[in-house]
């Protein structure tokens, strides 16, 4: 295991926000024996900043101070997931005394501090779930949330598959339009209108650029951005059609 | 009698989501595709809860805010954006919206949000 507040985007990480340094060094020897890279962050501004920083490709997992501040334990989850727009899983240390109740969060879990063994199993195989996660998904999207909204409805899940080729077709036709008349202000709000569409797909590369387009991209990066959703979305496309044979939609 | 929400949105694939989730959870859902319907709307008909985005075609979500406060002022609203928008939303508090999501929403979370400001839960 390795403890550093040096950064290495190669090693599987895992972020430990607690104000206190024994907590830090309790946590260090728990994990003595694992090939981990753990960053210590002293509270939960400086976690999202962190997150900000290096996004959280080789974050496995987050583990937070039952009491950390300035935001909570639950805000900091809240404000990672739905504002940073990243997938950590968040574990809440909390002393024996404590019986907190997250079975309305999913992604949000804790350990009882000192539980040693069993909190080291806990942490594997929430890190191993990440891990998973993270790694090459050979398709260009999942129908998990579309299954999820819709309680694994396949008619909603077709249509949706359909409306999201069609309307982002339409959507890209127009940005091609903008672009080849560089009206970037255009460009940048019909991304930021299709952003969802990848997003509800999960589509990360798709969710990404758009994201870049809509917020940050400078006028000159704008081209080859829009020319790369595109061969994305063309890609996209080809996949959707013969994954969905069935489906004239589509 | 149904509770009766209006969601202004302009992401076809969003109002989809939400017009699902909200009819299986027993809401009666109308929806707008832009900002200029949508005030139409609120100025025709009565709803108990505006799900609205910010950035909308022909009168922004911030515009949408200004009016339904006057027009409609015991209506609650819920901000739907985008991550990268804190400016934006912290404005839309200080307007006195009850509440954001960030798009693409989690189903439960909606429920919870909508139910909670209702006062259904």
């Amino acid at each position: 295991m390795k403890t550093t507040n040096q950064f290495d985007q190669q090693k599987e990480t895992i972020l430990f926000v607690d104000s206190r340094e024994d907590h830090k060094n309790a946590f260090v020897d728990l994990l003595k024996n694992t090939e981990y890279q753990v960053i210590w962050l002293e509270n939960s501004f400086k976690a999202i900043q962190w997150l900000k920083n290096h996004g959280a490709q080789s974050v496995l997992l987050m583990v937070v101070d039952g009491h950390i501040k300035p935001l909570s334990s639950f805000q900091t989850y809240d404000y990672i997931k739905n504002e940073l727009d990243l997938n950590v899983p968040v574990l809440v240390v909390h002393e024996q005394d404590d019986t907190p109740d997250y079975s309305e969060y999913p992604g949000l879990d804790y350990i009882k501090r000192n539980n040693n063994e069993e909190n080291l199993n806990k942490i594997k195989e929430i890190a191993s779930q990440q891990l998973e996660f993270n790694g090459y998904n050979p398709k260009a999207y999942s129908l998990n949330y579309l299954r999820e909204v819709s309680d694994n409805n396949e008619e909603f899940i077709a249509s949706s598959m359909a409306l999201f080729l069609n309307s982002v077709s339409d959507r890209m036709n127009d940005m091609k339009k903008a672009i080849s008349n560089q009206k970037y202000k255009e460009v940048s709000e019909i991304a930021h209108n299709i952003k969802p569409s990848f997003a509800m797909i999960e589509n990360e590369a798709g969710r990404t650029l758009c994201d870049t387009m809509a917020h940050s991209a400078k006028e000159e990066e704008m081209f080859e951005m829009v020319n790369k959703l595109n061969t994305l979305f063309f890609e996209l496309k080809e996949q959707l059609q013969t994954d969905f044979p069935a489906y004239d939609a589509l | 009698m149904k509770k009766r929400i209006l969601v202004i949105e302009d992401n076809p694939m969003v109002v989809k989501s939400l017009e699902f989730k909200l009819n299986k959870d027993g809401f009666d859902v109308t929806t707008s595709p832009d900002g200029r319907d949508g005030l139409e709307k609120i100025k025709s008909e009565s709803f108990d809860l505006i799900l609205t985005d910010l950035m909308l075609p022909f009168i922004s979500g911030t515009q949408i805010i200004e009016q339904a406060k006057t027009l409609a002022p015991n209506v609650p609203i819920i901000v739907l954006s985008t991550s990268n928008q804190e400016a934006i939303i912290t404005n839309a508090f200080s307007m006195g919206v009850s509440d954001f999501m960030t798009k693409p929403f989690s189903p439960n979370e909606l429920s919870l949000r909508v139910k909670r400001t209702l006062g259904v839960l």
